[in-house]
């Protein structure tokens, strides 16, 4: 059962790497550069991203690359560390605060940012390293995303409830419409899988409170005031995940019902709505799954039945292996973070909308062969059917940017140049130095 | 006079040609050529009125089909209709874009045109949700009668810090833990009463298996009980149901010996005590003991010993003595394997090891942590042979539908055990087999098989020793008249076939490893030592290693 599963791992990896060459060659093919700086920045973060999520991947599944924790020197473990938390972290940062419409507005509030995210790193490290004292969970540089997220939440859900109307034209609703699609996006190609444990907060259950990385052992390790911080963070980034989903819940419902009386537009934010429901409906399927040990998960999440492994496949992998990658797809040409002009680009376009849609059959077929023993043959047939179809088109119309995400934008209040050199260079050194430590050590 | 309107219109070669025209730099961008004719022509940026005309242009009629199929890089202007707000002016860079030059407030970006409801709703949602979250969890695990604080704090002096004995801090009597122990209503030693505890429910478990004993009649014990019962106890054997060698010692046996010696100051045997240089009060009696342990067909080797001593003391806190302090060669008992697993239970896949998972490279969970096992096979006298595993592969193959592996895949030399031979005649069984005995697998044996494998499966230990080559008188030699220091390793190698010598030697110096030649070439240092190690090999069987004497280094023979 397992080996169907590992599968999902190779076209998960297969598909980043197509989707990140696709973005990285429109990004950075040479000529005429004519899209502004939020789609230049938009772009590198998503390339980031995917980057970050190719890398991890291949670290798992080719321990080579990866860091051999054995046997290299501590200093080089240290560094990739906070490289790879480096990476992590800013990229993230700066996709939910810095683009299309900026929340950090001036040089110096990067620099702050950057700065207040490598302490919070340090101090997440050191209070947890070998000869820690006090020894104690700390989740500082998790508030600190998570106090993000809230930012791209209240951004995504003041549009999913009141998008401004179609026909405004005010600058105004060219903003709001702008930087609320965005943050629909950016909250759908950022979700980490602790979206799993929204109803688990309330519920006060072990698959939120007792999963790492939120567990409180402090009390046991450092005692009450330690307990009491990690306690705090904890609360805080468990309750914001809780907190969006269910908000995002309910406001893709109430979208919907607009939609249907005509109030509302039909547009990404009701594809949104729909990715929304249907990942509430795993939500609900595996903290079911928990409180009635109809499948079992240990403290670190690794499943430990059978059924748990496909749970998590339908749940975790569904969700790393297809929907980031092709979210991440989605948010780049959707947003015209890269250009799709010329007769070439459509074609390009077009072959990475079949390879997409292939990942899809692949994954779904996987994980339904898991599920239910299907030939291979009819799932050939199905699949054949599908690709033969042409619903590459329907992908490919989906992704077709609307004019105004294509010709407005806002200026960034300063040297252009400086600032995306600035914020690429934070990201890619880490990247860079975590790359080199993996395959040199 | 060109407006920027009008240039921008124009294909970017057009743009070069007037510069060229006006002498300026062709380089960059349309949007830099034209910033430059427009400077060097001493033309206005901007033409108040064409922009103004622009900026209130409606919106749809940019966005018209014929537009999108434009030359990309013509200009279109997509304005909205509110720009004339006075705070927002836009300029374009390039054919189709509208930049707005002042950001929209934060407030309006996160909360829409009525951020303070909006946001305050949120806020004061996901704060109620906060509290609840927090007090949920903390009046489950930190809420205490009296003050939390002072619990918590002391929770984790007792039961994981001082008075927790897996933990290098174990104190249980400093007068912390005995504080803390005495708030927490336990006793400052509950770690090692709780060990304790548990160690003896363990051993209780494995001890009450009826009479699955784990212990065997010996032929000394019997021909001492009947003696015992002869001179002593007025009884003869039959009261023991008559026992051959090898029969269950049982717990029935036990009480019948309690019973008897009950009257001469004995009477509280265990079955331990039974053993040569057992307990029992009666031990002078009976010198070689009554019994010993069940063969399992497994013995404690010293590698496995020395390894679960390790295991004791660093992971389970305990040491050898729940073992019975076994020595190498002992058999590994039943009870042996009870009390590994009850040890292993308390860790993720552990507690079902059998005795084959403690073999080198075998398939308990703790594998890793024991390379060299704990157990080996206890002799049967017998050896796989060389022709034997090929002979066995092949009728397996071809015949029977399996492979090595349920011989746990064995390489000559291995022990034939009970288990193989088992294996084998379940397998012969449908065909006319099935009662061999490890002598008929010997090359002309009994085996109904044995025209199948003329050269057998097993050879004896007397025929694997004779076979085995051996070498002796290892030394190192040095040739001195050579400006590089050439070291060989003399040794007279015996073989009783005759079979060439193809020993191989390893060299080390100051006992590190440091080569596999036959002669090793090294300038030394003065105070260096170099040993060389054979290992005799014949081409078939390898031999037992010698290694030689250390020869040290000195100034002469550098």
């Amino acid at each position: 059962m397992t080996e169907g599963l590992d599968l999902l791992d190779d076209i998960g990896l297969v598909l980043s790497v197509f989707i990140l060459l696709f973005i990285s060659y429109f990004h950075l093919r040479p000529g005429e550069d004519k899209r502004t700086w939020d789609r230049r920045m938009g772009a590198s973060l998503v390339i980031w991203l995917l980057l970050y999520f190719v890398l991890r991947r291949m670290q798992t599944l080719v321990p080579t690359t990866g860091i051999d924790y054995l046997t290299t020197d501590a200093m080089i473990v240290s560094i990739s560390g906070y490289a790879s938390s480096l990476n992590f972290f800013y990229t993230h940062l700066f996709l939910m605060l810095l683009v299309p419409i900026p929340f950090l507005r001036k040089p110096w509030q990067i620099a702050v940012l950057g700065i207040v995210v490598f302490v919070a790193i340090h101090i997440d490290r050191t209070a947890v390293a070998a000869d820690a004292d006090p020894f104690y969970n700390s989740m500082l540089t998790y508030v600190i995303i998570m106090a993000a997220v809230l930012v791209c939440f209240s951004t995504g859900m003041r549009f999913l409830i009141n998008p401004p109307a179609v026909d405004d034209a005010s600058v105004e609703a060219l903003a709001m419409r702008r930087s609320g699609f965005f943050a629909l996006g950016t909250i759908a190609v950022v979700m980490d899988n602790m979206i799993f444990r929204a109803i688990g907060f309330l519920a006060g259950t072990g698959n939120a409170w007792w999963t790492f990385p939120t567990v409180n052992y402090s009390g046991a390790s450092a005692g009450y005031d330690y307990a009491m911080v990690t306690l705090a963070e904890m609360t805080f980034i468990l309750g914001v995940f809780s907190f969006v989903m269910i908000a995002f819940g309910l406001g893709s419902v109430y979208h919907i019902i607009q939609s249907i009386r005509k109030k509302h537009p039909v547009s990404l934010a009701t594809v949104f709505s729909g990715y929304i429901l249907f990942i509430w409906t795993l939500i609900i399927f595996r903290h079911w799954a928990y409180v009635t040990g109809y499948a079992t998960w240990d403290m670190s999440e690794v499943p430990m039945d059978a059924n748990a492994e496909i749970i998590t496949a339908l749940s975790d992998g569904f969700s790393f292996h297809l929907i980031y990658p092709t979210i991440a797809l989605l948010h780049a040409v959707k947003f015209g973070l890269i250009t799709i002009e010329s007769e070439r680009d459509q074609k390009i376009l077009r072959l990475v909308a079949l390879c997409v849609m292939v990942a899809i059959t692949a994954v779904f077929t996987t994980l339904l062969e898991v599920i239910i023993p299907i030939p291979d043959l009819v799932l050939a047939v199905v699949c054949g059917l599908v690709l033969a179809t042409g619903w590459e088109r329907h992908l490919i119309d989906a992704l077709e940017p609307d004019e105004e995400m294509k010709t407005i934008s806002w200026a960034w209040p300063g040297n252009e140049r400086a600032m995306t050199w600035s914020v690429n260079l934070m990201i890619g050194i880490p990247f860079v130095v975590k790359l080199l430590a993996g395959v040199v050590y | 006079m060109r407006t920027e309107t009008e240039l921008m219109k124009l294909k970017k070669n057009e743009l070069v040609e007037i510069a060229e025209s006006l002498n300026a730099d062709t380089s960059g961008t349309k949007a830099e050529l034209t910033k430059r004719i427009l400077t060097l022509e001493d033309l206005p940026d901007v033409e108040p009125e064409q922009d103004h005309d622009e900026l209130t242009a409606p919106k749809i009629e940019e966005n018209t089909p014929d537009a999108k199929e434009n030359d990309d890089e013509e200009m279109q202007v997509n304005i909205p209709d509110h720009s004339e707000d006075a705070s927002i002016e836009s300029t374009e860079p390039s054919g189709k874009e509208t930049i707005f030059e002042e950001l929209p407030s934060r407030w309006l970006i996160a909360g829409g045109l009525r951020p303070v409801p909006y946001l305050s709703t949120m806020a004061v949602v996901f704060i109620l949700m906060f509290t609840y979250g927090f007090n949920d969890f903390y009046s489950n695990h930190y809420s205490y009668e009296g003050d939390d604080k002072e619990y918590v704090d002391c929770a984790r002096v007792t039961y994981h810090s001082l008075g927790d004995g897996n933990t290098s801090d174990y104190a249980p009597t400093e007068q912390a833990n005995i504080d803390c122990a005495e708030l927490l209503g336990v006793s400052p030693n509950w770690w090692q009463e709780d060990m304790d505890a548990w160690l003896q429910s363990m051993l209780d478990s494995v001890s009450e298996s009826g009479n699955d004993t784990g212990f065997i009649w010996t032929q000394a014990g019997i021909e001492t009980m009947a003696a015992l019962g002869a001179s002593t106890f007025n009884a003869n054997m039959s009261v023991y149901g008559d026992p051959v060698a090898g029969d269950e010692f049982t717990e029935q046996d036990l009480a019948i010996w309690n019973g008897y010696t009950a009257t001469f100051g004995g009477g509280n045997d265990t079955i331990e005590d039974l053993l040569a240089g057992g307990g029992s009060p009666f031990a002078v009696y009976m010198p070689m003991g009554i019994v010993d342990y069940k063969p399992t067909g497994y013995l404690w080797t010293q590698a496995g010993i020395d390894t679960m001593a390790y295991l004791g003391s660093s992971t389970f806190n305990t040491n050898m003595s729940v073992f019975g302090d076994p020595s190498e060669g002992d058999v590994f008992t039943a009870q042996h394997l009870a009390v590994w697993n009850g040890f292993a239970a308390s860790f993720p896949g552990g507690g079902s090891d059998a005795y084959e998972d403690l073999l080198p490279s075998g398939g308990s969970p703790f594998a890793i942590y024991m390379p060299q096992g704990i157990v080996e096979h206890a002799p049967t006298g017998y050896f796989w042979s060389h022709p034997g595993v090929p002979t066995m592969a092949y009728l397996g193959s071809t015949t029977f539908g399996a492979n090595m592996s349920v011989f746990a895949d064995p390489a000559p030399g291995d022990v034939f055990t009970a288990q193989h031979l088992a294996v084998w005649n379940g397998f012969t069984l449908q065909m006319g087999g099935g009662n061999d005995t490890i002598a008929d697998l010997l090359p002309g044996g009994g085996s109904p098989f044995s025209a199948y494998m003329p050269s057998g499966i097993v050879m004896t230990e007397a025929e694997w020793a004779n076979q085995t080559p051996m070498v002796s008188n290892v030394t190192v030699e040095v040739n001195e008249t050579a400006n590089t220091s050439v070291f060989s390793c003399g040794y007279i190698f015996h073989d009783a076939q005759g079979d060439s010598d193809n020993s191989t030697i390893l060299w080390f110096v100051n006992n590190s490893y440091a080569a596999n030649t036959s002669t090793y070439t090294v300038n030394l240092t003065n105070g260096t030592t170099v040993a060389c190690m054979v290992t005799p090999y014949d081409g078939l069987y390898w031999g037992v290693s010698v290694e030689s004497e250390s020869r040290l280094i000195l100034a002469t023979e550098d």
